[in-house]
């Protein structure tokens, strides 16, 4: 059979338009037998797959195949291969692992471009894994001399610090490295990743500043990279102020001189970022900006509108100047540029032009579509609510520019607006006249009606029926308004829209009854004086025939509502019509009820705050998650309980009526009962019953989001004290929910007379014991938690810092049987091996050792307390111990070897389960297995069930470290117990202080837990002591590699004489002393660890100040060394 | 960092696509679709910078979409702050570039029908999102060391693509 190619598959796609998914389908068929033939058929099926891939299938079956022709020796089968992984492969490939061993193959390739293709693959598909194997073999590319090669392996650095960030740390040294390559390309590359690093955690790459500085100084023409360097210290000046002075110069020079625009582009926004309080440089800025966005080039005008907003965000006098440009762009043909010239229009906003920008907008608005209006309504809004209404002169105005902005059609914005007017109207007291008759224009509107949908600009008219309503003191006629309320087309809008009409009509009827009885109206008290104004022009008074014609219009149109196919509507309607009836009764006897009927809506309303419902403060003692009741006991009392309820709350026939409707199921007596009233059965009740009761129904209150809880208007009525906060939020449904409700919780504000005009009241309403601060907006930032940005590298490097070296199977197995085979022969001799000649000990100053032996007991002590920080006071006893074991080391006649056993105990988990402390010993009897460490952990049980399963296992990597001897698994430990368990270790890398357990154990109510622990051993325990002769001292130096790594440190204002230096260094950290000047002030040293690293140290001492020079294989060890000699005590407490 | 670079037709069809962040299939064709939809609205006289908005559910907030159309192709660059608008344009001038030089006038029969040419010229100018090479010319003769590596090892493949060249202009 004849495979179709790639450009077969290609045309046969392009010819079978119509069924396409068919024919790829089929192809895939075919291509899942080609994969199977041989590498030939392979690469040309893996080539089509890519194909296909890309229109959207899925090939991940085909991973394994796509490694296979990854790893074929053909440069172009390579190639194909290396393509279709670096498009498909993700970190659930689980075939990636294969690749592994082949990319690193492919690094280390004869033919570079092999090497290009790896790299580059890996760059993409890099996964933990990878990451983790392929760091060390990364780390060895940097040091090749191909610059093609040194620039992918420094990209590709930047995923493996991305994917393994432990890398980090040991590799970060030779990418800092690179900045000073003589090739300009390469250093363009490093720039590159630390740009990317540096976004994440700028602290750390503060100390490249001067390099940085002067690769920006004397580079000219390599624009990519200065913007990337321009970029990277906008994200460190933030860091450091000094830099930003430093930076002043140069970037000033660049956006003078530059020809590139790009480079000048972002020398401004770093200015800006880090800069911002020069102000020459600022103004320089603007005024670059300026001539970018007067540029024909779109491009440029737009960028320089975006630099524009941010530098207004910190200037925004200085930006206001540059209205004119900001105003021009917004007749741009790109919305893009509108839109960011609408962001500016804040700052360029004030009292004077307020009117003017908004009347360009709304000319805007005219002709513009689809988001673009939005926007410029929400913009509208913005600036003219800024600063609570700061700019608005004339609230008349505004309201009249809201009542055109609610005539825009399809717009998403009714909500806001309608927001606004409610907000606007409570505000400010002096406009609700005028805009209650603004309002009444609205509702008649028929626009407004006409494809009436929830959230749209019908919206609005819940606003105006609400003001109407509110404020309907102000109306002289209420008939219109009443006829607003009640035409027939209501009845389509939205049903909460038609439940204010219904509430706000029962209102306007309310406030023409009272005014036409000349009753006093509370609420309007306050606002007398503009009241004054209003009567002068009051021409027709209210009158009781009008009052008569007004229940007549809402008697006749209520009908249409009170069948309402909405039930909030036809409650309220019912609600209405039971009203007005009982109120046509009373007049009919004789009584006017207009007083009553009015005093139910004379409490004033305040906004408020959008935050207060949640800054109710919980009562103490009161748990909300706890359950009141047990919900187990409700149930059977469920159903009578609704009707008790009913009666003990309301006790009115009106509920029946309307209950009746959806309650059919009720049981007749029990609806026989309710209605008989107070009577008979309810009070018999027992005490209980009715208590529990009461705790059910307060539990339903409080549940129930209609019922505002007595408690709470109690305590917010202290309004006086209350934080003033800007009011933002929708307030729409907050004011119905409060009205229709009709008791009226929010609490009256005390009447303060207005006497200016235009005073916006700009409180609002909180809970007593309300936080001032709004510490519930976290902001938590992209990066917070990553662990890349977590690792700081102005730390020296210590032991847990390498790379994940891998090794093969039988290295490691072959390890440990010489190692058991070397514990085979130290048992069968037992006898100490003789230590190295000691021929010219004489020419050691010798005084230290006498005082070591006597200070034995001591340094057991202390070199417990020393190392770890976290290591807890070591217990006396085994001090006592470690120092009756010493005299038969010392005792020991030739060998210049103070064997110090060592011992620590500290508290490595310390938890709600468990309590672990950890003593470590070092069975140092010989040289041999000088890296053998005794390790018993006290395991102590802290709950109060057993545990079964416990175990405690090594986790640590086979190349650190072997168990020797184990005591095996715990078993069962039960509640409050404690047991020892026992681990000798060989322990094979001194370069890895660290030790890790798992412990594991499963408590007989909960699921198994597993703790890691790690246990960080003394690096005094990795050192053989050793006298060395000086001769053998300086073979060791000269010899060249054995001590190539060196390290100094220096601790200041310390009184200690060299012979005591020497004596405590042996003590603690078992350096012995090679030899010692004779004027006391320079002294050599030499230790050995366990693994044969040798070791040199010079100390010299001078007016008080102590400098170590340390010389060893391993630049890591060196810096191990550091941190212990600065963390020796005798060293830091004097 | 780049997130992404696509070349998508006039019509909407992906020329090429390479993400540096994973997507699976789907997500990749949705990426691609949505930004189709807001590329094909530009006008020729609009600019080359597109905003995600932050109620976008594709893209994250931190995108800035950067593009250029060429005759029947939109070149477009999805990328991160940390990298500069004007120098993405730029660099979409370099890939043309490239591909130009690669090419002899390219037009998007050459993207259909090799398109894996168009992945190693990318993978010699960015490289999982960082940048590695702007120079057209060091880009373009990288690419071609290795084609003459491949040539050189397949004989009759060379051959192959030599018919290649004389069909194309009939297709």
């Amino acid at each position: 059979m004849f495979e179709r190619t790639l450009v077969d598959l290609i045309r046969g796609i392009r010819n079978h338009k119509k069924n396409e998914t068919r024919f790829i389908n089929q192809c895939i068929n075919e291509i899942k037998e080609e994969l199977k033939g041989d590498m030939q058929k392979k690469t040309v099926a893996v080539q089509k797959l890519t194909y296909i891939q890309m229109l959207g299938f899925d090939i991940s079956w085909a991973s394994f195949k796509i490694v296979e022709v990854m790893s074929c020796n053909k440069f172009s089968s390579k190639r194909i291969g290396y393509l279709a992984a670096s498009q498909s492969f993700n970190e659930g490939t689980d075939v990636i692992v294969l690749a592994t061993h082949q990319i690193r193959k492919d690094f280390l390739s004869s033919n570079q471009n092999e090497a290009y293709l790896a790299l580059n693959c890996l760059s993409n598909i890099c996964t933990p894994d990878l990451a983790r194997e392929l760091a060390n073999d990364i780390l060895t590319l940097l040091s090749t001399q191909k610059t093609h090669i040194l620039k992918r392996a420094i990209t590709v650095l930047y995923k493996i610090f991305l994917r393994y960030p432990e890398s980090l740390r040991p590799a970060f040294p030779k990418l800092r490295e690179k900045l000073d390559d003589p090739e300009p390309s390469v250093v363009s590359c490093s720039v590159n990743v630390i740009c990317e690093l540096a976004r994440r955690n700028p602290k750390n790459y503060l100390p490249l500043a001067p390099v940085l500085f002067r690769i920006l100084t004397n580079t000219t023409n390599n624009y990519w990279m200065l913007i990337k360097i321009v970029k990277l210290f906008a994200s460190l000046t933030p860091h450091e102020p000094r830099l930003g002075k430093k930076l002043i110069d140069p970037l000033t020079n660049i956006i003078n001189s530059s020809p590139s625009v790009s480079l000048l582009y972002e020398c401004i926004q770093t200015c800006i970022t880090g800069m911002s309080d020069h102000i020459p440089l600022m103004k320089l800025c603007i005024s670059k900006l300026r001539t970018l966005i007067e540029h024909n080039d779109q491009n440029l005008k737009y960028l320089g509108l975006l630099a524009l907003n941010n530098i207004m965000k910190i200037h925004p006098k200085a930006v206001s100047e540059h209205r004119d440009l900001v105003l021009n762009c917004l007749e741009d043909d790109d919305t893009s540029i509108r839109l960011r010239a609408l962001d500016l229009l804040p700052g360029m906003t004030s009292k004077k032009n307020i009117g003017d920008i908004v009347l360009k907008l709304l000319d805007h608005l005219d002709t513009a579509e689809g988001q673009y209006k939005d926007q410029i309504i929400e913009k509208i809004i913005e600036l003219c609510s800024m600063g609570t209404y700061q700019f608005i002169t004339d609230f008349e105005w505004y309201i009249n520019i809201l009542v055109k902005l609610s005539q825009i059609q399809e717009s998403v914005h009714g909500k806001l607006i309608a927001s606004q007017l409610l907000d606007v109207v409570i505000r400010v007291k002096i406009v609700r006249a005028y805009s209650t008759r603004q309002m009444i224009e609205l509702l008649k509107n028929p626009k407004l009606m006409s494809n009436p949908t929830e959230g749209g600009m019908c919206e609005v008219l819940y606003a105006a029926a609400w003001i109407v309503g509110e404020f309907s003191g102000y109306i002289n006629r209420p008939i219109d308004a009443l006829e607003a309320f009640l035409q027939p087309r209501v009845s389509v809008l939205p049903s909460h829209i038609q439940s204010v009409y219904m509430l706000n009509s029962l209102k306007v009827f309310s406030h023409a009854c009272a005014k036409a009885n000349g009753d006093e109206i509370p609420s309007l008290q306050d606002d007398d004086e503009e009241e004054d104004d209003e009567e002068d022009d009051d021409e027709n008074e209210i009158t009781h025939e009008i009052v008569q014609e007004c229940l007549e219009i809402i008697k006749s149109r209520l009908t249409i509502f009170t069948h309402s196919i909405y039930l909030n509507v036809q409650e309220r309607a019912c609600l209405i019509n039971e009203l007005l009836s009982f109120y046509s009764v009373t007049q009919e006897q004789g009584n006017n009820i207009s007083k009553e009927l009015i005093s139910l809506f004379t409490e004033q309303l305040n906004p408020v705050g959008p935050k207060a419902q949640k800054k109710v403060p919980v009562p103490e003692g009161l748990d909300l998650d706890e359950w009141i009741n047990d919900p187990k006991h409700q149930e059977p009392i469920e159903e009578d309980e609704e009707d008790d309820i009913f009666n003990t709350n309301t006790g009115s026939g009106h509920k029946k009526h309307q209950r009746g409707g959806y309650d059919d199921e009720d049981d007749e007596d029990e609806t026989n009962s309710s209605h008989s009233g107070h009577s008979g059965n309810h009070f018999n009740r027992h005490p209980i019953d009715i208590k529990r009761q009461k705790e059910e129904r307060l539990r339903r209150q409080a549940n129930n989001p209609y019922m505002l809880g007595g408690k709470v208007s109690k305590k917010s009525n202290d309004s006086e004290n209350i934080p003033v906060v800007q009011l933002t939020g929708d307030l729409g449904h907050l004011h119905v929910g409060a009205t229709s409700s009709s008791n009226r919780p929010m609490p009256s504000k005390g009447g303060k007379k207005i006497k200016k005009h235009y005073t916006i009241d700009t409180t609002i309403e909180m809970p007593e014991g309300a936080k001032e601060s709004d510490d519930e907006d976290e902001r938590d930032s992209k990066y917070k938690n990553d662990a890349l940005s977590n690792i700081n590298l102005s730390e020296p490097l210590t032991a847990s810092d390498v790379l994940h070296t891998s090794r093969h199977r039988t290295d490691i197995i072959r390890e440990k049987e010489k190692e058991m085979a070397m514990l085979a022969k130290k048992n069968a001799k037992l006898s100490p091996k003789s230590p190295p000649s000691s021929a010219n000990y004489s020419e050691v100053t010798s005084p230290e050792i006498a005082p070591t032996k006597k200070a034995s007991k001591k340094a057991a002590s202390t070199t417990g307390s020393v190392p770890p920080p976290t290591a807890k006071k070591p217990s006396k006893k085994p001090a006592a111990a470690t120092s009756t074991a010493k005299p038969p080391a010392q005792a020991a006649p030739a060998p210049a070897v103070v064997a110090v056993v060592k011992k620590v105990t500290k508290t490595i988990l310390d938890d709600d389960n468990f309590k672990i402390t950890c003593e470590l010993l070092k069975v140092s009897p010989n040289e041999v297995d000088n890296g053998q460490v005794k390790l018993t952990m006290k395991v102590q049980n802290k709950t109060d069930e057993d545990m079964s399963d416990v175990s405690i296992g090594l986790k640590s990597s086979p190349q650190q470290c072997v168990s020797i001897k184990s005591s095996g698994e715990i078993g069962v430990l039960e509640a409050d117990a404690s047991t020892t368990h026992t681990e000798v270790l060989n322990v094979l890398d001194v370069l890895n202080q660290e030790l890790q357990f798992t412990l594991v154990a499963t408590p007989s109510s909960s699921p198994s837990i597993t703790n890691q622990l790690s246990i960080i051993l003394p690096f005094s325990f990795f050192i053989v002591p050793t006298k060395l002769p000086k001769d053998k001292f300086a073979e060791i130096l000269q010899k060249s590699g054995q001590v190539s790594a060196m390290d100094s440190t220096k601790i200041n204002g310390q009184s200690l004489t060299m012979p005591l230096i020497i004596e405590k260094l042996s003590q603690q950290l078992s350096i012995e002393v090679v030899q010692a000047h004779p004027n006391g002030q320079t002294a050599s040293f030499y230790a050995k660890t366990t693994q044969n690293h040798h070791i040199a140290m010079l100390v010299k001492e001078k007016d008080g100040n102590i400098s170590f020079d340390i010389k060893s294989p391993q630049s890591l060890l060196n810096q191990i060394l550091v941190k212990e000699i600065a963390q020796l005590t005798f060293l830091s407490k004097k | 960092m780049i997130k992404s670079i696509l070349i998508i037709n006039n019509h909407g069809k992906p020329r090429l696509i390479k993400f540096y962040e994973h997507y699976n299939e789907d997500k990749q064709q949705q990426i691609i679709r949505e930004l189709f939809l807001l590329v094909s609205k530009r006008t020729e006289r609009s600019c080359n910078f597109l905003e995600v908005g932050n109620n976008s559910n594709i893209f994250d907030k931190d995108t800035k979409i950067i593009y250029r159309h060429y005759a029947t192709l939109f070149f477009i660059f999805c990328v991160d702050s940390s990298e500069s608008e004007l120098s993405i344009i730029d660099l979409i001038q370099t890939f043309v570039e490239s591909l130009d030089k690669c090419f002899e006038n390219v037009c998007e029969l050459d993207l259909i029908f090799h398109i894996d040419k168009v992945h190693y010229i990318l993978d010699e100018m960015v490289m999982g999102g960082l940048v590695l090479e702007t120079n057209p010319t060091i880009i373009y003769s990288n690419y071609e060391i290795q084609n003459k590596l491949e040539k050189a090892e397949n004989p009759l493949l060379s051959g192959l693509a030599g018919v290649m060249q004389t069909i194309k202009p009939n297709k």
